[in-house]
């Protein structure tokens, strides 16, 4: 039976997310997440809700970015956030992804 | 407070969302905060006074956020009627000396000051009129009150393709 964190990791896998890029983005190592998915060990807590919350955002963009475009644009720096979503996520930056989706979801004025 | 200049603001003003979104929602401002709201504190509604400073604002969204505005459509524009009897106006010199900042704080990418300014004039009056940062040669006039006597919506619009912009006309 899958567990709770297994999930969240087939899942952003399915989003197209590596075994690098999810290392980056719960600040592991590649080689621990290859370890989590081969169930040598289990990410701790704060990890797995780590997993969750960039599941929540990376779903939330994908509503409000053209899906063809996603992933090309979630790697690539933009100037609202003066870097990439994925460098944003990684340093911390919730506050200023959130106002990027107001202004993508046509919610705000930039 | 006292020394803040309020007056009335009556007319037309232009606001775009995504084609499932109804035009007088808050709620995603509410949500993910904007130039003049915090987050979770309350929402706004962020309106242009005009056609081409909505364009203006569509065209900056797109470029701030690394897409071709292309990838952005389709959108509906709302034409927006509006009567309001309180209005901060933030084109007014006077009014901004009193919050202490300068124009160009107002109009940059960072949202603390504006979001400051909107927090306290918050219950204070109906709206805030601003100087558009896209393009400072237009206006956005950013509502705190979305009530039916207030507020209507008079046309809107799809906007498919990037000339569909030039072929809208003001309903009155």
């Amino acid at each position: 039976m899958q567990n709770h964190h297994d999930k969240l990791i087939q899942r952003l896998r399915e989003l197209g997310f590596s075994d690098s890029h999810i290392g980056a983005l719960t600040y592991s190592s590649e080689r621990t997440v290859q370890n989590w998915r081969r169930r040598h060990n289990a990410p701790n807590p704060l990890v797995v809700q780590q997993l969750a919350r960039v599941i929540e955002i990376v779903e939330d963009l994908r509503k409000l970015i053209n899906p063809v475009a996603f992933t090309e644009w979630f790697f690539q720096s933009n100037q609202f956030l003066g870097k990439s979503p994925y460098k944003a996520i990684i340093d911390g930056n919730y506050r200023r992804m959130q106002e990027l989706m107001g202004v993508l979801a046509g919610g705000t004025f930039a | 407070m006292r020394e803040l200049r309020f007056s009335p603001f009556s007319g037309l003003v232009w606001r775009y969302t995504p084609v499932a979104q109804t035009p007088l929602d808050t709620q995603l401002s509410f949500m993910y905060g904007g130039r003049f709201n915090p987050k979770v504190l309350f929402g706004m509604l962020y309106t242009s006074t005009s056609l081409q400073g909505a364009k203006a604002e569509f065209m900056k969204a797109a470029r701030l956020t690394g897409q071709t505005p292309e990838l952005l459509l389709p959108q509906m524009l709302h034409q927006i009627d509006v009567n309001l009897q309180s209005v901060a106006d933030l084109t007014d010199k006077r009014n901004l000396k009193f919050f202490g900042y300068a124009l160009e704080e107002l109009l940059g990418d960072d949202w603390t000051p504006t979001q400051k300014i909107g927090t306290q004039l918050h219950n204070i009056c109906d709206a805030i009129l601003s100087y558009s940062a896209a393009d400072p040669k237009h206006k956005n006039l950013n509502l705190y009150i979305v009530n039916p006597a207030a507020v209507s919506v008079v046309a809107s619009t799809t906007i498919r393709t990037m000339p569909d912009w030039d072929r809208i006309k003001p309903a009155r």
